[in-house]
């Protein structure tokens, strides 16, 4: 019965691989739940990075697995929302404290590839930051060998120097 | 593009068998119709079987695609109608309704439930009127309504649910046996081949009403089936 239950299980799973693999290239359906952005951080001396947090979440500790903060450069991956379409995060320094807001899209949709899947269209952002990059990707794609994902998604360089 | 391939292959398939069935209509009724009268019985038969099985497991089962089957019913009346003694007009509708739940998905459950319609013509091969083949065309229309949970641990869960309405055309070969009980009553056993083209709709349908218990295809679905149906025949003039 176990057997059976994991053979039922397994089996559309691995047709999926078998189709989707049968070329060069795998493709990566996303997150299928709240998706991450991708932060590079770099910092003076005098910033002080003690906290991060975002309006709108019930836990901040997604947000702050890396922490205490001792170094000036920072890197983390931190959800966005799926309930409404932008996400601010806020930043607690030692004097101060920075936001940064993202616009996006989310697309609800499903297809042969992926069945029901989630993936954001990135609109603009808003940022007391000094420096801020923001890259915009799709969460999907082709993976190709030496990528680890077939999209990028979101990714975010700040920097206050 | 391989499933318009197959779908152009299954085309293909169907319309000589259509030529040759109308040519070897045409020569027989020429040769037929001065000598016996044109024979006037028909019958209405229902599904007998399709629900006993599905019941008697626990009103339950696994599908292939994944997910598991809940509360299907299957409601099927079906005409037919003699055109001489081995060649008859079949017409077919049928109703089904279930839900499908799933364990770590997006998809939380799917509900659906459809119409159907298939006709089609059935020879009798070999002696005795008791082996027929047949051919059906399939009109389908089902509505599949989803519940979709995006899991949110940090900003909470994104939940919806979404109605779809599916609409395709298909064909379906089969093969009947007859067990005659009396000279009105009559218990035909087919087994039958389904396959649909979806002209509209999207998402992966595991279950699709008249087509049965789908594989891992998308817009191009093939299934299949055994069942029995119990026929009353109306005999004018006997």
């Amino acid at each position: 019965m176990g057997k059976e239950k994991s053979m039922q299980r397994y089996f559309p799973i691995s047709l999926f691989l078998l189709l989707s693999c049968a070329a060069v290239s795998c493709y990566d359906c996303g997150p299928k739940a709240e998706p991450t952005a991708e932060f590079n951080m770099s910092f003076d001396s005098l910033y002080g990075l003690k906290k991060i947090s975002a309006v709108g979440a019930k836990s901040d500790s997604a947000f702050n697995q890396n922490s205490p903060y001792s170094s000036r450069y920072h890197y983390g991956q931190y959800p966005i929302s799926l309930l409404q379409d932008s996400t601010t995060f806020i930043f607690y320094a030692a004097n101060r404290t920075d936001t940064l807001t993202l616009f996006y899209e989310r697309v609800f949709d499903t297809d042969s590839k992926c069945g029901y899947y989630v993936d954001i269209e990135g609109r603009s952002f808003k940022s007391t930051f000094k420096s801020v990059w923001v890259e915009f990707g799709s969460y999907r794609g082709d993976v190709v060998i030496g990528k680890q994902h077939g999209g990028a998604g979101i990714r975010v360089n700040i920097s206050n120097q | 593009m391989p499933h318009r391939i197959c779908f152009l292959f299954i085309l293909g398939c169907m319309f000589p068998l259509s030529v040759v069935a109308q040519n070897l209509r045409s020569d027989s009724t020429a040769n037929d119709s001065t000598r016996i009268p044109p024979p006037k019985e028909f019958s209405v038969g229902i599904d007998v079987f399709r629900n006993i099985p599905f019941l008697l497991l626990g009103n339950r089962a696994g599908l292939i695609m994944g997910g598991e089957l809940h509360n299907r019913l299957i409601f099927e009346g079906t005409f037919r109608k003699k055109l001489n003694s081995d060649r008859s007009w079949i017409g077919l509708l049928g109703y089904a309704s279930g839900e499908i739940y799933y364990k770590n998905e997006v998809q939380e459950r799917n509900q659906f439930w459809g119409w159907y319609g298939k006709g089609g013509k059935e020879w009798a091969v070999f002696r005795g009127n008791h082996t027929k083949i047949g051919l059906l065309g399939i009109v389908t229309y089902a509505r599949y309504r989803t519940d979709l949970r995006f899991k949110g641990p940090t900003f909470g869960d994104y939940t919806e649910t979404r109605e779809i309405v599916n609409a395709g055309l298909g064909g379906e070969p089969y093969f009947a046996y007859d067990f005659f009980l009396n000279s009105r009553w009559m218990l035909r056993w087919i087994t039958r081949v389904s396959f649909q083209q979806r002209l509209t709709g999207e998402g992966y349908t595991p279950y699709y009403p008249g087509i049965g218990n789908v594989p891992a295809n998308y817009n191009l679905i093939v299934s299949g089936g055994t069942t029995l149906q119990f026929h009353y025949r109306f005999r004018p003039g006997r």
